[in-house]
């Protein structure tokens, strides 16, 4: 992964993301100064960082209500699959399910955070 | 079991792997081949490359084994591994691609603006690297001991000398393709036993039920220093997935943040998909083959389908997992070996040729070393030390780098140097001082304590320092927040960017 020729690593090159040059110019965004543009940017990162970590204390939520449950409910444990008991159950396979949809929320949203910002941004 | 089946695997998994590593060269040659390569490659088939890279001995075999070592305590690792990418989601995957930084080294120097930063992050680098390839050896040791009946440190030397030559000799540039095989290979080797056992003795539950009451023992929450240990696993686990050098280069390959992200959506997925089946397999364990837990409790993946499956399907799927368990060593520890190697020639030898490969022997031999004087105790405790180490370094620094604006040169290296001390100093007590009583969980599971010592010291230095945060900080933060579009406005603004933030100048002026 790290460069040309065989045993030499290459000179690190940026990398950015593609652009397109020649677009209609515009101020240069910064997250300083009173402009309605750096108010966006820190509005931007503070609803991103609200959303992250709403998503990490729900997941947190999550894995502390599971052994919680099943302390106070003994009798819950004395269900099982098979031979399996419910605890196992919800441990070994029930968590990722929890995880996939915590992810697959954020990843929608925080996009739809970027789309807002870039109607505010369009606006301005 | 029948040593050829396990020279057979071994020599087919290592010279497939050694094969594709020396003609992936011919394909992926130098970085921009790498990045134009990187619009092409698809979340589907990154996300497959990350989960190659990243499942590692401890999950392939280390999982089961504990499972049926402590059941379900034991449940929290796979659960951790899998949620650490969660954690790496929402946090840091869309601002670390739009950063442009291929390293962690990179971004503390293109964030702080500091060259001392940069130095520090590199040492942690190589340092969690070196942690991080011990394991991957034992487990080679563990494998082929068990599998060929030779001694066990030809495994663990095997593997250090097929990674360092291949590595060196400039093959194994971690191309995309392999690593994404990897992962379906380490798949269908855990899934095969579950299935066949499944299929093959379908009538099979042991009628005894005392048996199985021990077998899967009530779930209880009593004990403070179980709490406390399961707690602490998943601060570690959750977080050192965020600073993990081989992982995190692999975000890279996304075009933009938004693919980033898909990208880490579909490795959770993936590594779900995959953790089920180890857990499967030490629950099979603990019902039909206690016995081994008081032996190799680590190679139960390797012998459950020769004590559970009839003649044909036993030999069959022992050396599909004997193949995946392998390609598991090879590749994680490649991988590692990789990105290492490239901080340590870039840091010590200005990138030379003849550097890069010093710094891929040096990467070998180390771990190599550490891994003959220390016994294994147990492949996902050890892995899981390592998680905490990162946890308690890059992590906060990333976090902070990413979402505060306030950090400085000097908070991140004092927060960097305390979280580097406080669990190293654990995890060599640990080792020290096996059993301690109550003080031991404080050792054995640092994390809880280390990572938020780490961030206080990190916000208090950043806020005693007088000189500040960077004064290309807004600009920065601006470049790994704001969606790709609005940075393609114009290309003033993006120049505008890179004038601004320093770091990113001496970044250029050291390339030329």
């Amino acid at each position: 992964m790290t460069g040309p020729g065989p045993g030499a690593p290459p000179p690190r090159v940026r990398v950015t993301a593609p652009r397109r040059d020649g677009v209609a110019t515009r101020p240069t965004p910064t997250a300083t100064g009173a402009d309605p543009a750096a108010l966006y940017i820190r509005s931007l990162i503070r609803s991103q960082l609200r959303l992250a970590v709403v998503c990490a204390l729900a997941f947190a939520g999550v894995l502390v209500a599971v052994p919680l449950v099943f302390a106070l409910v003994p009798g819950l444990d004395a269900a099982s699959v098979g031979v399996v008991p419910v605890s196992w159950i919800v441990l070994g396979a029930g968590l990722f399910p929890v995880l996939i949809a915590i992810a697959a929320l954020y990843v929608r949203t925080s996009s739809r955070n970027e789309s807002r910002y870039r109607s505010l941004a369009d606006d301005a | 079991m029948t040593p050829a089946i396990g020279y057979a695997s071994i020599a087919a998994v290592t010279v497939v792997t050694v094969l594709i590593g020396f003609f992936g060269v011919r394909i992926s040659r130098t970085t921009s081949d790498f990045y134009v390569a990187s619009r092409t490659v698809r979340p589907w088939l990154n996300a497959s490359a990350i989960g190659g890279e990243y499942l590692s001995a401890a999950s392939v075999l280390g999982i089961a084994g504990l499972i049926l070592l402590q059941g379900e305590r034991a449940l929290w690792f796979p659960i951790g591994y899998t949620a650490g990418y969660l954690m790496l989601l929402l946090f840091v995957a869309a601002p670390l691609r739009r950063s442009g930084a291929y390293t962690v080294p990179d971004f503390t120097e293109a964030r702080l603006e500091s060259r001392g930063a940069r130095r520090v992050t590199s040492l942690l680098v190589i340092l969690i690297g070196w942690l991080y390839i011990v394991p991957q050896l034992q487990g080679a040791a563990l494998t082929v001991g068990i599998t060929t009946g030779l001694p066990r440190w030809v495994g663990a030397v095997g593997v250090a000398v097929i990674v360092g030559v291949v590595v060196a000799a400039g093959g194994m540039r971690s191309i995309t393709f392999v690593q994404a095989f990897q992962y379906w290979l380490k798949l269908t080797a855990v899934a095969a036993p579950v299935v066949f056992v499944l299929l093959l003795r379908p009538g099979t539950a042991p009628d005894a039920g005392a048996a199985l009451e021990g077998a899967f023992p009530p779930f209880t929450v009593a004990d403070p220093d179980a709490v406390y240990r399961a707690v602490s696993l998943l601060v570690a686990l959750l977080l050192g997935t965020l600073g993990l050098p081989h992982v995190l280069v692999r975000f890279y390959t996304n075009p933009d943040g938004p693919a980033a992200r898909r990208t880490t959506l579909i490795v959770l997925c993936l590594l779900s998909a995959f953790y089920v089946f180890p857990i499967a397999i030490g629950m099979l364990g603990r019902v039909f083959v206690p016995e081994l837990a008081a032996g190799d409790a680590d190679a139960l993946v390797l012998l459950l389908p020769g004590r559970m499956l009839p003649s044909p399907w036993a030999e069959a799927v022992t050396a599909l997992v004997i193949a995946g368990a392998f390609g598991a060593f090879l590749s994680t520890s490649s991988g590692l070996v990789v990105s290492l190697a490239g901080v340590v020639s870039q840091e010590l030898f200005a990138g030379s040729v003849r550097g890069f490969r010093i710094a891929a022997a040096l990467s070998v031999v180390v771990p190599l070393t550490i891994a003959a004087v220390t016994e294994s105790a147990g492949l996902a405790g050890s892995v899981g030390l390592v998680f905490a180490f990162t946890a308690s370094t890059l992590c906060p620094v990333l976090l902070l780098g990413i979402w505060w604006r306030g950090l400085t040169a000097r908070g991140a290296v004092a927060g960097m140097v305390a979280g580097a001390v406080a669990c190293g100093s654990a995890i060599l007590l640990g080792w020290l001082v096996p059993d301690a009583g109550l003080a031991g969980a404080l050792i054995d599971q640092p994390a809880a304590w280390t990572v938020p010592l780490a961030a206080l010291t990190m916000v208090l230095v950043s806020r005693l320092d007088r000189r500040g945060a960077p004064r290309g900080t807004d600009r920065f933060l601006a470049r790994l927040h704001l969606p790709e579009h609005a940075l393609e406005l114009g290309a003033e603004a993006l120049s505008g960017l890179r004038r601004d933030a320093g770091a990113d100048g001496r970044l250029d002026r050291r390339n030329r």
